[in-house]
């Protein structure tokens, strides 16, 4: 099995039709309309996540057309969606710590009242 | 129709066993350095979620510091960039070398106008005294809100540097674009500065909400 | 297919200081790469030697409290950002991967030059800091210290920023070339080991460096403009700071072990003469490290305050990412077993790895349990720790693939009298100084303290007479290898009797690596197919 592949002397690059990268374009700057105009509207805590979720749409018109991994095969789409993986661990062990600084742990919270078992004896009494 | 007659034919490098192979390794290689990119921007975003959760309010406050038109206007503008750029790689492809010209000066000319809005807003908030951290000498409620401009400056400021270094190569493109470097068997530096121009669109199209449509 | 005259190798095709210079030729690269992480070693153990020496005694010998927290830092630094992340990968593994995969160069030859010479260009800012009022912060840079000293902590960070640039270009010159350039034949599972392992280590290389810099940056704009993210005078938090730094700092030192296993596996096939015992669940580990390498670098920050939340998922997620490394020990030994070894030099140091990081990963693993931790942290145990798997590990395996390759790199035999001897030294002196330190920790000598009580004094002078001994092996062995450029013997093709790729093309090999380009068609380890 060969490593590399195998596009010899006039290899044929896919060329992608002039609709879709259009379509991406028509889409992206409707996208961006609707991410100024929901912003005028407030949905309390959901403004972030709506937010996040329209840039996240348009990060993929851009990434799947633009960037061409919608017809990648191989490696690339692997990398750079592995990448996003990692970036995520990130953001969840970093909110993990800074999210419950005030937690304590129920072990730690109570407290271990250990008895001990010798009986105390006076000083100078002898032992028995 | 090629309008591409004379093209200077483009000789493979000696460790390549031919242009496919070639165009493949080095596409690999600029999807690894975007990998890299990722997570550089990444961890910026990870300290403006850590701000942000840490001060809610003063995001809030701040965000009305700054002009979400001039935002969603450079939002369009990269937007269309993406678009341009994407067009001149496809116009070599089909062996249209002036066509491939145009396509890169439109580029061009939205990434400069792009800086252009920039440095109005910049200059808008120096005028202001809104400057990154110590700096900082105008007044607001929120008393760290040195914190969100700093943070504000950071990461539009790299995202900018970006962008300069980004026209930085759609210059040398076009000058070797006129050399006729380019064809439809040859088009790998325009695939690769195309693949990063994107990616510097891919930011802003995040930075665009969490600056400017706060709250 | 190459043409060459007799007696050309790419030592001697082209001449001149400009020729190695300009070259594009990955084993010039690494040859340039070797002689100057050499000397960075050299710098760092200096660094470690005077610390070392005004330790001797709790009182002052030779340096202020402020000179020794400067020297402690030079010496993190410089072994951590010049010599120890690059070792492996810069030298031998830009020498070694094009030829053990049976190609021509790396992907990009013009790239790694570059990633060259942002080496030294990062290495002069270091260097220039050293000048300049060194940085006396830790080589950890931990805030709020780091961004209010009054020593040079600017041009150092930058220094590294340049460096991690340098390393991140390698990553992926290695990725391509893993990817792109193995020659006809040589599936995934017929690469060496090592190739594995350079592997494993550029995926970390390129999803950690790059979180170092924007680390580094920020600390850097928050010297020089305050922006406050990390002090919390302004409103900031330290340990996002310690977050944003072990996010990329502990895959680090997985870069750092990761081609030290990757040698390891090449010398114990060779010099057991046998096939290598679990090829899939080694290249596996490889990979599986490189993952959970980056789930846990919170257990660097167990007693600064995280959560305890945080602190509880860590030590679980750092116990899991023993065992792939366990997996490799393992199977290692069960390689040898029934083999025909061989102790040569470089086996040497294959042992001196496998009994060390042993001992160095183990004591990590208590260093990783949250009870242990709380008494442990920032004690002597905790340097003696990362000395084991750093030195007794990355260094041993990186000396052990210096004395494999040699051969190949310069055509040149060394005397095994001289090395044995120096071998012994470095064994010995290195003991001496980091066995004793775990004792030190666990009676409670803190780390990073100019001074101590006096009745840690005894154990102190022992551990400080061993760098001495330490440095006489390492003199022997810089002098033998020296002499052995100068007068060594003609190497043969195959002084070792290696079956991968390398052994098959002239010792030192030609600018092309191959004549022809080989046609792989078996495994890489089929000693016993093979009658060498």
């Amino acid at each position: 099995m060969s490593a590399h592949s195998h596009l010899d002397g006039h290899h044929s690059h896919f060329i992608v039709p002039v609709r879709y990268y259009v379509g991406a374009l028509i889409s992206l700057l409707v996208l961006t309309v609707i991410t100024v105009v929901v912003a005028q509207f407030n949905f309390g805590s959901f403004n972030l996540l709506i937010a996040m979720l329209v840039a996240v749409v348009k990060a993929g018109v851009v990434i799947s057309i633009f960037m061409g991994l919608k017809w990648e095969k191989g490696f690339n789409r692997v990398a750079f969606l592995g990448s996003l993986v990692f970036l995520f661990i990130f953001f969840l062990f970093v909110f993990s710590d800074v999210l419950f600084r005030s937690y304590r742990s129920p072990l730690e919270a109570t407290q271990i009242n250990l008895k001990s078992p010798v009986k105390k004896l006076e000083p100078g009494s002898g032992h028995h | 129709m090629s309008d591409v007659k004379n093209h200077k034919v483009h000789s493979v490098a000696h460790h390549f066993a031919n242009a496919g192979h070639e165009f493949e390794s080095a596409k690999l290689g600029m999807w690894v350095f975007l990998v890299t990119e990722v997570l550089f921007f990444g961890a910026l975003f990870v300290a403006y979620a850590f701000l942000r959760w840490a001060y809610p309010e003063m995001f809030v406050e701040a965000h009305h510091l700054l002009d979400w038109r001039m935002g969603g206007l450079n939002t369009l503008i990269l937007i269309t960039s993406s678009f341009t750029m994407v067009m001149a790689v496809r116009s070599a492809q089909v062996n249209q070398r002036k066509q491939t010209s145009a396509y890169l000066l439109a580029t061009l000319v939205c990434a400069f106008g792009f800086l252009i809005v920039k440095y109005l807003e910049y200059s808008a908030k120096f005028h202001h005294g809104y400057l990154p951290a110590k700096f900082f000498t105008g007044q607001a409620v929120s008393e760290h809100i040195h914190l969100f401009f700093g943070i504000y400056f950071m990461m539009t400021g790299l995202h900018g540097v970006h962008v300069l270094v980004g026209i930085g190569l759609i210059v040398w493109l076009l000058i070797r674009n006129q050399k006729g470097d380019f064809y439809s068997d040859f088009f790998t530096p325009l695939e690769m500065v195309g693949l990063y121009w994107h990616f510097v669109d891919l930011v802003w199209i995040f930075l665009f909400p969490l600056f400017y449509l706060v709250g | 297919m190459s043409q060459v005259a007799v007696g050309t190798n790419y030592i001697n095709a082209t001449k001149g200081l400009k020729s190695w210079l300009t070259t594009l030729d990955h084993k010039r690269i690494g040859i340039m790469y070797l002689l100057f992480i050499a000397i960075s070693f050299a710098l760092g153990g200096f660094f470690a030697l005077a610390l070392r020496l005004e330790l001797l005694n709790p009182g002052k010998l030779l340096f202020s409290a402020k000179q020794y927290n400067q020297l402690f830092t030079l010496h993190g630094a410089i072994m951590v950002f010049l010599f120890i992340v690059p070792s492996i990968p810069a030298s031998i593994g830009n020498f070694l991967l094009p030829l053990q995969i049976g190609a021509k160069d790396v992907a990009f030859p013009k790239l790694n030059l570059s990633s060259f010479y942002l080496y030294l260009f990062g290495a002069i800012f270091c260097v220039y800091s050293m000048v300049a009022g060194a940085a006396d912060t830790g080589w950890t840079f931990y805030t709020p210290y780091s961004t209010t000293t009054d020593t040079s902590v600017i041009s150092m960070t930058l220094g590294a920023f340049i460096l991690g640039f340098s390393s991140i270009f390698t990553g992926i010159n290695f990725i391509v070339t893993i990817h792109k350039m193995r020659a006809p034949g040589m599936s995934w599972f017929r690469m060496p080991l090592m190739v594995w392992a350079l592997y494993a280590t550029a995926i970390i290389q390129v999803l950690a460096t790059p979180v170092l810099g924007i680390t580094l940056l920020l600390l850097v704009i928050e010297r020089v403009a305050g922006i406050g993210i990390f002090d919390p005078a302004l409103g900031g938090d330290p340990i996002l700071f310690q977050h944003f730094f072990w996010f990329y700092s502990h895959p680090a030192v997985y870069i750092m072990i990761l081609p030290a296993m990757g040698v390891m596996s090449e010398l114990v096939t060779t010099f057991s003469k046998k096939n290598i015992f679990g090829y899939k669940m080694i290249a596996y580990s490889s990979l599986a490290i490189a993952i959970i390498s980056f789930l846990v670098w919170g257990h660097h920050l167990f007693v600064s305050g995280q959560s305890d939340y945080a602190a509880m998922i860590f030590s679980l997620l750092t116990y899991l990412v023993a065992i792939p490394s366990a997996v490799k020990v393992f199977n290692w030994i069960a390689t040898m077993y029934k083999g025909e070894i061989d102790i040569k030099a470089p086996f040497l140091y294959f042992l001196a790895f496998l009994f060390l990081f042993c001992i160095g990963g183990f004591t990590g693993i208590m260093l990783g349990s949250l009870s242990l931790d709380v008494y442990l942290h920032d004690t002597y145990f905790v340097v003696a720790h990362f000395h084991y798997v750093m030195m007794g590990g990355t260094v041993m395996a990186f000396l052990g693939g210096l004395h494999y390759w040699w051969p190949k790199m310069f055509g040149k035999m060394y005397s095994e009298g001289a090395a044995f001897v120096a071998w012994l030294f470095i064994m010995v002196g290195f003991n001496m100084v980091f066995f004793t330190q775990y004792l030190l920790g666990t009676k409670g000598m803190p780390r990073r303290y100019y001074s101590y009580l006096d009745q840690f004094q005894p154990l102190h002078a022992f551990s400080t007479s061993g760098t001495w001994v330490l440095t006489i092996g390492f003199l022997i062995m810089a002098f033998y290898l020296v002499e052995s450029l100068l007068n060594g013997k003609q190497a043969p093709d195959n002084p070792w009797g290696g079956l991968t790729l390398e052994w098959k093309t002239q010792s030192p090999p030609i600018t092309e690596n191959f004549l022809d380009t080989p046609i792989v068609d078996s495994d890489p380890y089929e000693y016993d197919k093979v009658k060498v």
